[in-house]
């Protein structure tokens, strides 16, 4: 009888606990860093598996995806994920994705953001090039109108580490 | 102006937050990435933040040797504790220790060469370029388990394999011995790329045989060279009888014979051995030897003058030298 007490505490803290979660924060976002690996399926065919990563080497292509899921009862606006480029990695040149997003991208720290074709660099000799991928330090995906309830929508690039 | 310059080192302190060196990330570094989603609902702002996505970057093990000899390295025959120079470097992601090995029966070359009398291997301590086998800037003898090298990321280190060279091998024979580094780690050395060492690595991260396989290996080689000898003779003066320089009877006459001895190896029982011109009378106890006057009798000095020739006994004579022999004659 006392145990069967103490586990109904413990529900109805937990209940307390999500719901306030939920007011506070009705767009849920996950971040998960994966990698490509080939794999022969049951037929012998090779082909390319997205696999969770927990540690790997230098020269290593990761692919980070930010999902975003709308567990609130009105429609989310003014959408827009920024994600760092880990200064141990290298972005790979158009590699950023994410369904119904404008991507820019920042070579400044994230002070400034631009599309990719139209970054310059200073040379040391005071002319101008275009940036290169691997000087992308931030990216940032502004999603194109509302997002309804229940409805999730994903962002991502890949990464080399360096 | 103070200013300033603490303004410029703080610059570049925040421009370079993470030494990734050419062999990559390090070893047991954690690379995190959060990914924030601004919005707004009903027209109120909101900011909201991912969990880190986070992952270990683990060892990696590469190892290089890069010869550092320009061409195969000139000896005599028989010679003794010529080096051969490797540049050693951990081009893994964490530090790593290497055990070195020498193969003198590389296959396709002329002769074996034999460990150096003073030592096979050979550490460069830093305190002089170049092997020294002796001396106070003597380099250190590697003693296979008990002073591998331990290098850290992209750190290098010079290696010396010394050798000794065998009797009687003919002029031009190449010797050729094998330098190799193998990663201590277990099971790495050899091993296919990829193989994973669990834990093995820096810290206790998982160790990755790279595409070296953890081991590297580098020839190089021995030429049995011989000398060359080479002999100039000139005028340095010609002091006539009325203090001119005519060449008429009675007028001394200089020369000069420059031997050299070019190449590697030794020139053995070197000797000079130069007859009078036609119509001249030798001065007497005019041979020099390197500036330094000799006698013309057959005695304990080098030189003497016998038989209308002048001759100088140098002996066995180690490449490169030169000597320079001055004597004098009168024009009859």
């Amino acid at each position: 009888m006392r145990n069967f007490l103490f586990i109904t505490i413990a529900l109805v803290i937990q209940v307390a606990a999500i719901s306030a979660g939920a007011q506070q924060n009705p767009i849920l976002v996950k971040n998960v860093a994966e990698t490509e690996v080939e794999r022969k399926n049951a037929q012998g065919v090779a082909e390319k598996v997205r696999v969770p990563l927990d540690k790997a080497v230098p020269g290593t292509e990761v692919i980070y995806t930010t999902t975003f899921t709308n567990n609130g009862s009105k429609p989310a606006g003014n959408i827009a994920i920024t994600n760092p480029v880990p200064a141990e990695m290298t972005y790979v040149g158009g590699s950023a994705f994410g369904d119904g997003t404008d991507i820019t991208f920042s070579i400044d720290g994230g002070k400034t953001y631009a599309a990719a074709e139209k970054l310059r660099v200073k040379t040391p000799d005071g002319r101008e090039r275009a940036a290169l991928a691997s000087e992308h330090t931030h990216i940032r995906w502004a999603y194109r109108g509302e997002l309804a309830p229940a409805k999730t929508g994903s962002a991502g690039f890949r990464a080399v580490i360096k | 102006m103070l200013r300033k310059v603490f303004a410029f080192c703080a610059a570049v302190l925040c421009a370079a937050p993470i030494a990734v060196g050419a062999a990559g990330t390090p070893a047991g570094t954690v690379i995190q990435n959060t990914a924030t989603l601004t919005y707004s609902i009903g027209g109120v702002p909101a900011i909201s933040t991912t969990p880190p996505a986070s992952f270990t970057v683990v060892e990696l093990i590469n190892v290089t040797l890069v010869s550092q000899d320009a061409a195969t390295v000139a000896v005599n025959s028989p010679d003794s504790n010529r080096a051969l120079t490797f540049l050693l470097t951990n081009t893994g992601n964490g530090p790593e220790t290497f055990a070195l090995a020498r193969n003198n029966a590389v296959a396709g070359d002329n002769y074996d060469p034999l460990n150096g009398s003073a030592g096979a291997i050979f550490l460069e301590n830093g305190l002089q370029a170049g092997f020294q086998a002796t001396g106070p800037n003597a380099d250190t003898l590697y003693v296979a388990g008990s002073n591998d090298p331990a290098l850290a990321a992209d750190a290098s280190r010079i290696v010396y394999v010394v050798s000794d060279t065998p009797a009687a091998r003919p002029t031009g024979d190449v010797g050729r011995v094998e330098l190799s580094a193998a990663s201590t780690t277990a099971g790495a050395a050899g091993a296919a790329p990829g193989t994973t060492l669990p834990g093995l690595g820096q810290g206790g991260v998982d160790a990755v045989v790279g595409g070296t396989r953890a081991l590297a290996r580098q020839a190089g080689g021995y030429v049995v060279s011989g000398v060359a000898v080479t002999l100039a003779k000139t005028v340095v003066s010609i002091v006539d009888v009325a203090g001119g320089s005519t060449v008429r009877s009675g007028s001394i006459v200089t020369y000069r014979i420059v031997l050299g001895v070019a190449g590697s190896g030794s020139a053995l029982g070197l000797a000079l051995n130069d007859p009078l011109p036609a119509n001249t009378t030798y001065v007497a106890n005019s041979i020099t030897v390197n500036g330094q006057a000799r006698t013309d009798a057959a005695d304990a000095d080098q030189a003497e003058f016998s038989n209308a020739a002048v001759k100088v006994l140098f002996g066995d004579t180690a490449a490169p030298t030169s000597h320079i022999v001055e004597f004098r004659v009168t024009v009859n």
